[in-house]
């Protein structure tokens, strides 16, 4: 009789260099070699069309039925719709049998997921189960026991997990996190985590991506002061600026700032006067969608901001009349689009978008009204031309910009991240090291090698073990705390998402299993998934929006 | 064919055409049901459920904002 064991896994290769496309298969293996997995995550890996010829990458299939969701954000859930592209045939024929995929998430990640299936073009009656899960409430799956914990990240409602495999190891992940205190939901709490760590933690999945930078990732609070900066800088004018949807926390310190703001202008012009805010205009599919899932997931941010200020804030989006009406002065503008996509701003910016427009704002006055735009996101690397023409091209239609650099000190505090610094990771080290009964083992993991290391350094600084797993590499994690794992592999495999429509609107997916070698960067297709089309044939012309193709392929070349 | 909750789509484009200045932020289902009924071809006798109405809605905004995902890297950005 072969021995047991509790084994990790991480299905695409997140190990490796890059960070993105997660999935983590935890399993446990009995004594007759039967091996039960549930998954953690199901994303999608960003990729530069023009130089890979791919959307985005995504793990290998999971192995099991359950899926585990630490929050919203497409790195963790983009692969969900074409998991249900690719297993349409198996699935159809588990849901006959009342059987079903499992998605175990919080109520706004169910959210996000559900827009994201049905911008997908998954039909309703091939979505997946979804069980609903709340931080402190322990539940079971597939014979592991699972109690997820409230973290805080740049997206509301965000956990981690501690999962109990049939042998009793006990393992906790903490998904992306930070500890800073977040404005919508629950967020870090010491004391729950030493709670939940008080009943044991053999292995401490730990974050990596941001434990480079010193002390502990700052807050939405920073922001609002940096974003109420820019309000008093910004008068006589229209705003217009742009945002990270998925950084659904930002939505509520922009409405925080514009009340306050309006709250102590008010107070300078006498006890008589009324704080008169901005409203906010939201311009752009994903920050109208991730208000509906907000407002979905009772965070109203006019009632918060109301509660909080005791001022009254208006939110509209773009195509209402109410929007139009307004004084220029009196608009604050919320846009997608920061790096300079096919998207909200760079419509404004080339006279093109519907319901924004530079020349009726100047109409309003003879011409000479200022025009603010504030791109409250730095350029990330790889979007530096497009990001740079965005601004030029704001800056030819004479608006007054702020687009911030990455790699030099900015005049506004705009952003904050949602990942653990060296001083958070210190932090979590510190909770588990006193509270657990047990001696940990911490593994670092989303991050690079340098990432890795110094969350392992820190770990061990804690008085916590501490080892890193190699690229690709299957780990048995039996309870004396000693790992061991196969050797490391220089080659990943992951599915190239390929949209053969090259159509946002239209996306036509096809699926190809690739080979990625980790050193080189080197790519090899070896196969690929053949699926059906959705049993719904959609079907209304779209002479409409063809225009909007055609202009969004040109931009995307 | 009469137009059902399932069309969700061709749903989304005639509420487009029909009410392009919704907020569709803070649309509440009771409203959008009555918009659907008064849709011309539709008639589906059937109760929609949430997911039917928000996937309704969610098309509706892609069709007013049709965008780009967003080029944003983990840990980069978020
Ligand atoms: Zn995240």
């Amino acid at each position: 009789m072969a021995e047991n064991y509790t084994s990790w896994k991480s299905a695409g290769g997140n190990n490796a260099d890059h960070i993105g496309g997660n999935g983590y298969e935890f399993s446990y293996t009995d004594e007759n070699g039967e091996k039960k997995s549930i998954q953690v995550d199901y994303g999608s890996l960003f990729s530069n069309k023009e130089e890979t010829g791919y959307d985005c990458f995504i793990p290998t299939m999971p192995n099991c039925d359950d899926i585990l969701i630490t929050h919203g954000h497409a790195d963790h859930i983009g692969g969900i719709p074409h998991l249900l592209n690719m297993k349409r045939e198996e699935l159809a024929a588990k849901r006959e049998n009342g059987e079903n995929l499992t998605i175990h998430c919080t109520a706004f990640a169910e959210k996000m997921i559900k827009n994201n299936l049905t911008g997908s073009g998954i039909p309703k009656d091939e979505f997946p189960e979804f069980d609903i899960i709340e931080p402190g409430k322990p539940f079971e799956v597939n014979g592991f026991k699972v109690e997820p914990f409230a973290v805080s990240h740049s997206i509301p409602d965000a956990v981690g997990f501690v999962i109990e495999s049939p042998d009793g190891t006990r393992v906790m992940t903490t998904g992306d996190f930070k500890t800073a205190e977040v404005p919508l939901g629950k967020g870090w709490d010491d004391e729950k985590v030493g709670a939940i760590a008080s009943k044991g933690i053999d292995y401490l999945f730990i974050d990596s991506t941001s434990s480079v930078q010193q002390g502990e990732t700052i807050g939405e609070a920073q922001v609002k002061d940096g974003l109420k900066e820019i309000l008093k800088n910004s008068q006589g004018g229209p705003v217009i600026s742009g945002v990270i949807s998925s950084s659904c926390h930002r939505l509520h310190t922009i409405a925080t700032a514009l009340a306050e703001e309006a709250l102590e202008k008010a107070e300078k012009e006498g006890p008589d006067a009324e704080p008169k805010p901005r409203t906010m205009i939201l311009d752009g599919a994903s920050v109208i969608a991730a208000r509906r899932a907000l407002n979905a997931c009772g965070y109203k941010l006019e009632d918060m901001i109301k509660e909080e200020t005791g001022v009254d804030i208006q939110i509209v989006t773009s195509n209402t009349k109410k929007a139009l009406e307004l004084p220029p002065e009196e608009r604050f503008y919320v846009c997608t689009g920061t790096q300079g996509e096919e998207a909200s701003l760079l419509k404004i910016a080339e006279d093109r978008n519907k319901n924004v427009s530079l020349e009726e704002m100047r109409s309003w006055s003879d011409g000479d009204m200022p025009i603010y735009v504030y791109d409250l996101q730095s350029c990330i690397p790889g979007s530096e031309e497009k990001h740079q023409a965005l601004e030029e091209k704001f800056k030819e239609q004479g608006c007054i910009t702020y687009f911030p650099s990455r790699y030099k000190p900015n005049k506004y505090t705009v952003h904050a991240s949602g990942h653990a610094g060296a001083g958070d990771v210190a932090r979590i080290c510190k909770v588990v090291s006193e509270n657990s009964p047990r001696p940990t083992m911490v593994v670092p993991i989303h991050g690079d090698p340098g990432q890795r290391r110094n969350v392992m350094k820190i770990a061990q600084e804690n008085g916590l073990n501490a080892c890193i797993v190699p690229n690709m590499a299957e780990m048995k994690m039996p309870k004396d705390g000693r790992p061991v794992w196969q050797d490391g592999r220089k080659t990943e495999e992951w599915i190239g998402v390929n949209d053969a429509n090259n159509d946002f609107r239209r996306p036509y997916f096809r699926y190809d299993k690739i080979l990625m070698n980790v050193e080189t960067q080197e790519r090899k297709k070896i196969g690929y998934y053949k699926y059906p089309s959705a049993s719904k044939k959609l079907a209304y012309d779209h002479n409409q929006i063809a225009a909007a193709k055609i202009i969004a392929k040109s931009h995307l070349r | 064919m009469a137009l059902k909750w399932s069309d969700t789509e061709d749903l989304a484009q005639a509420l487009a055409q029909l009410y392009p200045d919704v907020d569709l932020s803070v649309l509440e289902h009771d409203e959008l049901r009555e918009m659907v009924a008064g849709i011309e071809g539709f008639d589906d006798p059937t109760e929609p459920d949430e997911d039917d109405m928000e996937a309704v809605i969610v098309t509706w905004i892609d069709i007013l904002y049709p965008e780009e995902d967003e080029h944003v890297k983990s840990g980069d950005i978020d």
